[in-house]
């Protein structure tokens, strides 16, 4: 029992997808955090280099005491001349001191206050005028401020220091912050690069996988031919006999089962492949390599037919398949670039030739199937370039030997090729279509040579498969015999068995039309396909035309061919069907078809397929001649008889 | 270098003895001098020369005031213009013997000001006057570094020009 795959992604891609996002997200974080660290670390260096007061307090201990020393100047030698400014200064700085309001302890605002004391003191008086007594006392009072702002300007150095080593502190702890998210990020760096390369790899190696069947996909098994060493290689090219209908019975899940369950019958039975592979759709190939390839190659086709032999269980149903299988070796490069169009070859060739084997390349295959390519080509414009035409061949009564009406054969004479057997073209203008546009040519054709001869005598023409079910066929009809003024009770329109075979309920319905019409329905080559003889009561037939090879070994009254042309005749004459024997070209066999009350016939005994004039003067002829029981075999003939 | 200490002196001395405490100095009194290379006197200003010279002025904050205040004067660079000279270095000398040396342009950059005018009070010594280099510390925090902060000079006096 094959089992359904999950849409879901596996648990494993899951879990990487969750790890990809976190690295990212924690690299994002780590970005974040190294940025804010980094202002950080600059405001702090911007702080670190911020005023620091420990000059401005020296400098008041050195303008304190030049101050005093003007003072003391004075006393000396009564020059006094250097007191304003130096007080001036001195103010100056006192003021400074005391706008930094983030200095308060006790032993600060002490100082200060006795600095302001001082000022209030020598006043503004004594720097115009200054006086001994005054002086005297200015120096008394400044004394004892000399030691405290000599200490203050001391403390505040060493304080400042402590600010730089806490700073320094602070700035170490930031750098190592700073350091660790680096050496973060390029870890995570490193994790997502390597992450990144492993999924490259894995990409790398599923880009060359089907995900379907596990096995190779075309680009890796086009690697894998270019890698072989060996001079000897084989491809074997396997396809699924009716996939689409498959596909279109069962729906395209269980199609993919199927093709699943085949690759697992490939495996095991090329177990000595070299690559297996699932090129697409349902075509699968499998490489060989190495001295004994051929053989091997050849072995495992065999084996695959048979692994196909057991049903596969699809969805509780049991399911057969077939395949076909087109095999190609070489051991030259040249032949290598080729191998798997080559293969092909052989495939489209065994599947023409009716599916389920295989077939080994040859160059031959190559060659007709450009003759094919060729003539399809051709023949989309042979009518257009009046290569085809119409042969006439005569239906005989058997009784009287007079024409009683013919069958037009169509023939292609190819400007290169030469004249194309019906047995081939029919069937490319089956394949391409052109069937249609022929087909109405024909019976267009057809009539209007009938119109020429007396209008007792009827016109037959062939209809393939897929004219029947085309409804311009009742149209084609009617236009041919409208346009050439022949009734349609003159036309016989000859359809084969196995073009019923296809398209019972379509051409059942077109064939009671056409006889409505007034038409006759002639079933050909009767006795020859598979159909059974219930075709006799659901189809609306008018003639039947036994088939030549019945006649063509005939040896004696009594042998089995003869009493099956008599059962026939009288088959005929039990449902009331015309019997018209194909391939009649001896006497003998005259005298057998009469025998069996077959009323009409056709063969080179009477007439090889003439052309429009030869047959007009056939005609011509038979007005001046009534024929008797024996035929004179006509000195023109020069093979068997042949049909479209 | 004596005869230097011996002008700065004389100067602080026409400034101090007519001085009146903390009042203003004189109109005629040269506030700031501008010497070359050599020591030569290339320019001197008094502050109404000064107020003459281009002006400009900001409100900021500093490490040495209470609050706000408002610093009017010319900019260094103008200064400089005025005195049709372009050097690469200067050195600022104050009345209290601070000396400090720079590179004009990174002066220029952050715009410093000599400032004669506070709250457009003229400046007196004993308060920073009579020539305060001061920059627009509030408009751009990149100054409150050591680098500005010590070119910060009040009492300036003089500008040498340096080799």
């Amino acid at each position: 029992m094959i089992t359904r795959a999950s849409s879901e992604l596996p648990g494993r891609f899951k879990r990487l997808r969750v790890v990809l996002v976190t690295i990212t997200a924690a690299l994002a974080v780590s970005a974040v955090l190294c940025s804010l660290l980094a202002v950080q670390y600059q405001e702090r260096i911007m702080t670190a280099s911020r005023y620091n007061d420990a000059f401005d307090l020296s400098q008041t201990a050195v303008e304190l005491l030049r101050l005093q020393s003007a003072v003391q100047d004075f006393v000396i030698s009564g020059d006094g001349k250097a007191i304003a400014l130096r007080l001036d200064i001195f103010r100056s700085r006192v003021t400074t001191i005391e706008a930094r309001e983030d200095l308060k302890d006790a032993e600060r605002v002490a100082f200060l206050d006795g600095l302001r004391g001082l000022l209030a003191e020598i006043g503004d008086e004594f720097a115009r005028d200054p006086r001994p007594e005054a002086a005297l006392t200015i120096l008394r009072l400044m004394s004892p401020l000399v030691p405290p702002s000599v200490r203050m300007a001391a403390r505040a150095h060493s304080t400042g220091g402590d600010v730089v080593q806490d700073n320094q502190t602070h700035l170490k702890y930031i750098f190592a912050s700073l350091c660790s998210v680096i050496v973060a990020l390029v870890l995570f760096g490193a994790v997502l690069v390597t992450f990144v390369l492993n999924q490259n790899r894995l990409l790398d190696h599923f880009a060359r996988l089907d995900g379907l069947t596990g096995l190779l996909n075309r680009l890796g098994f086009n690697e894998k031919v270019s890698q072989v060493k060996d001079e000897m290689i084989a491809v074997i090219l396997v396809d699924v006999d009716h996939f689409k209908e498959l596909n279109d019975t069962m729906g395209h899940e269980a199609g993919d089962m199927v093709l699943a369950e085949l690759a697992v019958r490939l495996k095991a039975s090329a177990p000595d492949a070299t690559a297996i592979a699932r090129l697409g759709g349902d075509e699968f190939a499998l490489l060989y390599a190495g001295a004994d390839a051929q053989a091997r190659s050849c072995a495992t086709a065999e084996r695959i037919l048979a692994s196909l032999k057991e049903s596969m269980v699809v969805d509780g149903r049991d399911v057969m398949i077939g395949a076909t299988l087109g095999l190609c070796m070489g051991n030259d490069a040249l032949t290598r670039a080729v191998m798997l169009n080559n293969a092909d070859i052989a495939l489209y060739r065994a599947k023409a030739d009716g599916r389920g084997h295989f077939r080994v390349f040859t160059p031959s295959m190559r060659d007709e199937l450009l003759r094919r390519k060729k003539l399809m080509n051709a023949l989309r414009l042979a009518i257009v370039h009046d290569e085809l035409f119409l042969l006439f061949q005569p239906i005989v009564d058997t009784t009287t030997g007079k024409t009683r009406g013919f069958e037009a054969l169509l023939r292609w004479r190819h400007p290169e090729l030469g004249t194309i057997p019906p047995s081939e073209f029919i069937d490319l203008a089956e394949l391409s279509g052109q069937i249609v546009a022929i087909g109405a040519w024909v019976i267009d054709q057809a009539c209007r040579e009938a119109a020429s001869w007396p209008s007792d005598l009827f016109i037959s023409f062939n209809v393939s498969a897929r004219q029947l079910t085309d409804n311009a066929l009742i149209a084609c009809v009617a236009k041919a015999a409208a346009t050439h003024g022949i009734a349609c009770e003159r036309m016989v329109v000859e359809i084969t068995e196995s073009t019923l075979i296809d398209n019972d309920a379509a051409a059942l319905s077109v064939l009671h039309e056409l006889q409505a019409m007034g038409c006759s329905i002639a079933l050909d080559d009767f006795g020859t396909g598979y159909a059974s003889l219930s075709y006799l009561q659901r189809f609306p037939f008018d003639k039947l035309k036994i088939d030549q090879s019945f006649l063509r070994k005939l040896d004696g009254e009594n042998c089995d061919d003869a009493k099956i042309v008599r059962a026939i005749g009288e088959l005929g004459r039990q449902m009331a069907l015309t019997i018209v024997s194909e391939g009649v070209e001896t006497p003998e066999q005259l005298a057998l078809v009469r025998s069996a009350r077959c009323a009409l016939a056709q063969g080179y005994l009477f007439d090889r397929p003439l052309s429009p004039k030869a047959a007009r003067d056939r005609l011509r002829q038979e007005g001046a001649t009534v024929l008797g029981i024996a035929f004179e075999r006509p000195t023109t003939a020069t093979g068997p008889g042949s049909r479209a | 270098m004596v005869v230097r200490r011996a002008f700065l002196f004389g100067l602080a001395a026409s400034l101090g003895i007519p001085a009146l405490g903390a009042a203003s100095a004189r109109a005629d009194e040269t506030i700031l001098t501008l010497r070359d290379e050599k020591g030569t006197r290339i320019a001197a200003q008094t502050l109404a020369e000064m107020d003459a010279l281009p002006q400009q002025s900001f409100r900021t904050t500093t490490p040495w005031h209470k609050g706000v205040v408002e610093f009017s004067g010319v900019t260094l660079k103008a200064y400089l213009d005025a005195a049709k000279v372009s050097p690469e270095k200067i050195r600022f000398v104050a009345l209290n013997d601070y000396v400090v040396d720079a590179d004009v342009a990174s002066l220029i950059r952050g715009g410093a000001l000599l400032a004669t005018r506070q709250n457009g009070v003229p400046l007196p010594v004993s308060d920073k006057g009579p020539v305060f280099v001061i920059f627009d510390f509030d408009a751009n925090p990149e100054l409150h570094h050591q680098f500005y902060l010590s070119r910060a000079v009040w009492q300036l006096a003089e500008i040498d020009i340096s080799q």
